[in-house]
């Protein structure tokens, strides 16, 4: 029997395009497989099997008239449960908006709309996309489908078990400090933080607004530019949006990449946050595999990731507590501790020193750009260490290990999560590809010629293998 | 005083500053933590030229 749920999201478009595939057939399965898995990965907090069913047949009637929207018409996606979407709630994954219904959508959930994408509900996050893994919120984080023990990673935690597991094909996430790209390596999927300003943030829950970045998820690359295609635009309303032209983000896929000149910043997870063995073997046969396809790679030193981790701490923990202080000061029982007290925090940064860590910013950006002169791409790790159990995981680690992902908020290039392979016990690891302004085209690429030459996108958790003969037997 | 105890008494008077109601668990628990916030602020503390812009309007093209 084929799974229609382990489809790429180009596979799925270009069946359905060719009138092979039926959207309603697609929702249905990937219904369904959330009904049998769902109680084990708890990766929604608010699942809509009936909306996703009408907007369904409304996309095959569509496309059965010839009315074809593009790449997404009919694709089943699901929404971190950040993003506003009129009508149904979005919680921020907290008692504090528990019955929180927007009237309007958020600007990326309209243009996915738009595209005929298929919602399917909204997905588990870290409580307002900082705290978690929390077990003491009104829905339990969700489980790492490559073992159900670990965490997801997060803050995009949902999204990252439901792409992993087959449950969607794509969906949304936000990333502040590598919250796409850390799931998305502890999950072995692939997500992109976009350039900073290219995709709108207007109706996303804000963390911290000079670092947030909305952007996709899903199984490749690929599939991440199907979905930026839909997503990239200016947006009036979103003050940080970027007026510049939309490239075909998938222009670049299927050309060689010889030539192209990576560098690769070893120093981030070698000294200063040391991954484990695993990790640092699987990004050394990563550059095999590039030096194979006819890149050429040199190392490149930048700044310690102290610094940069210091900068988007002070700025997040700063913006974050100004946006919580009246929730904070007021109802503060109605916060999962962990969020509570690690954006508390955020009201004892002086002013003085929120405006160095912005002087900071700027001056590694500068210096990153320098270092970029003479290379295409820098290559990192995405996380230094496989998924860990999910009651183990350090409430205050961002203090004692400067993270890996935030470099690239803080100087808001884009930056890149792949799957670069499985360690003994089966989990993900993975790669940052981390291009230059609004170079995001390239990075996908990147990540998109990696995948097609490797077997790695072959290989699912078993969890989402097999499911049917469970739900059968259920 | 050694360095813990100005961290300490910092933590005390940005916590009365900010008005933060804390338990006496929190009050133990972040005030372990500041002095690790305080050393990340600490580090961007250097001489700047006055002209040096924060990146307020930020562009990833700076």
């Amino acid at each position: 029997m084929t799974d229609l749920t382990l489809l790429t999201i180009a596979e799925a478009s270009t069946l359905i395009a060719e009138k092979k595939l039926s959207p309603v057939d697609l929702a249905e399965a990937c219904i369904a497989k959330t009904e049998a898995l769902d109680s084990t990965l708890l990766t929604y907090v608010t699942f809509t099997p009936e909306a996703a069913l009408e907007a369904a047949k409304q996309a095959e009637a569509e496309i059965m008239a010839g009315n074809t929207r593009g790449p997404l018409h009919g694709i089943p996606v699901g929404l971190k449960d950040i993003y506003d979407t009129a009508g149904l709630r979005t919680t921020g994954h907290s008692r504090l908006m528990l019955d929180r219904v927007p009237t309007e959508d958020a600007t990326t959930v309209t243009k996915l709309r738009e595209g005929g994408a298929v919602f399917t509900g909204k997905l588990g996050t870290w409580e307002f996309a900082i705290g978690g893994p929390s077990f003491d919120l009104f829905h339990p984080p969700a489980r790492n489908p490559w073992n159900t023990e670990c965490q997801t990673g997060g803050s995009s935690s949902g999204s990252g078990a439901a792409i992993a597991s087959g449950m969607v094909l794509g969906a949304m996430g936000s990333d502040t400090g590598g919250s796409i790209r850390g799931p998305a390596a502890l999950c072995g999927i692939a997500g992109i933080k976009p350039t900073y300003g290219l995709l709108s943030r207007k109706g996303v829950l804000p963390l911290s607004q000079s670092l947030d970045h909305a952007g996709p998820m899903a199984w490749t690359s690929k599939d991440c530019a199907l979905m930026m295609q839909v997503l990239a635009g200016h947006d009036p309303d979103d003050p940080a949006s970027a007026n510049v032209p939309i490239p075909d983000f998938s222009a670049l896929m299927g050309k060689s990449l010889k030539g192209l000149r990576i560098g690769i910043v070893r120093h981030f997870y070698e000294t200063d946050n040391v991954a484990t063995d695993d990790v640092k073997a699987a990004i050394e046969a990563s550059l095999v595999a590039f030096k194979e396809l006819g890149c050429t790679v040199k190392d490149v030193t930048l700044a310690p990731l102290a610094e940069f981790a210091a900068v988007n701490t002070v700025i997040m923990s700063a913006e974050a507590y100004s946006i919580h202080e009246p929730y904070l000061t007021t109802t503060p029982e109605l916060y999962g501790e962990i969020c509570r007290d690690r954006i508390m925090l955020g009201a004892l940064i002086r002013g003085s020193d929120y405006v160095n860590a912005q002087k900071r910013r700027r001056e590694l950006s500068l210096d990153v750009a320098a270092a970029m002169a003479d290379v295409d791409v820098l290559i990192t790790a995405a996380s230094p260490f496989p998924a860990q159990k999910i009651d183990a995981v350090p409430k205050w680690m961002m203090y004692d290990r400067p993270s890996i992902t935030c470099p690239f908020n803080v100087t808001g290039l884009p930056a890149h999560a792949v799957c670069v392979g499985y360690n003994a016990g089966g989990m993900p690891l993975s790669i940052q590809i981390v291009g230059k302004p609004f170079q995001d085209a390239t990075v996908l690429a990147v990540g998109d010629a990696y995948e097609v030459a490797t077997a790695w996108r072959s290989r699912r958790p078993a969890i989402a293998l097999d499911w049917q003969a469970k739900a059968v037997a259920a | 005083m050694s360095d813990e105890a100005v961290s300490q008494e910092a933590f005390r008077t940005l916590v009365a500053r900010a008005g933060l109601k804390l338990t006496p668990t929190q009050y133990a628990e972040l005030g372990g933590v500041f002095p690790k916030l305080e050393a990340m602020a600490a580090r961007l503390r250097k001489p700047r030229p006055v002209s040096a812009e924060p990146a307020a309007v930020f562009s990833p093209k700076v």
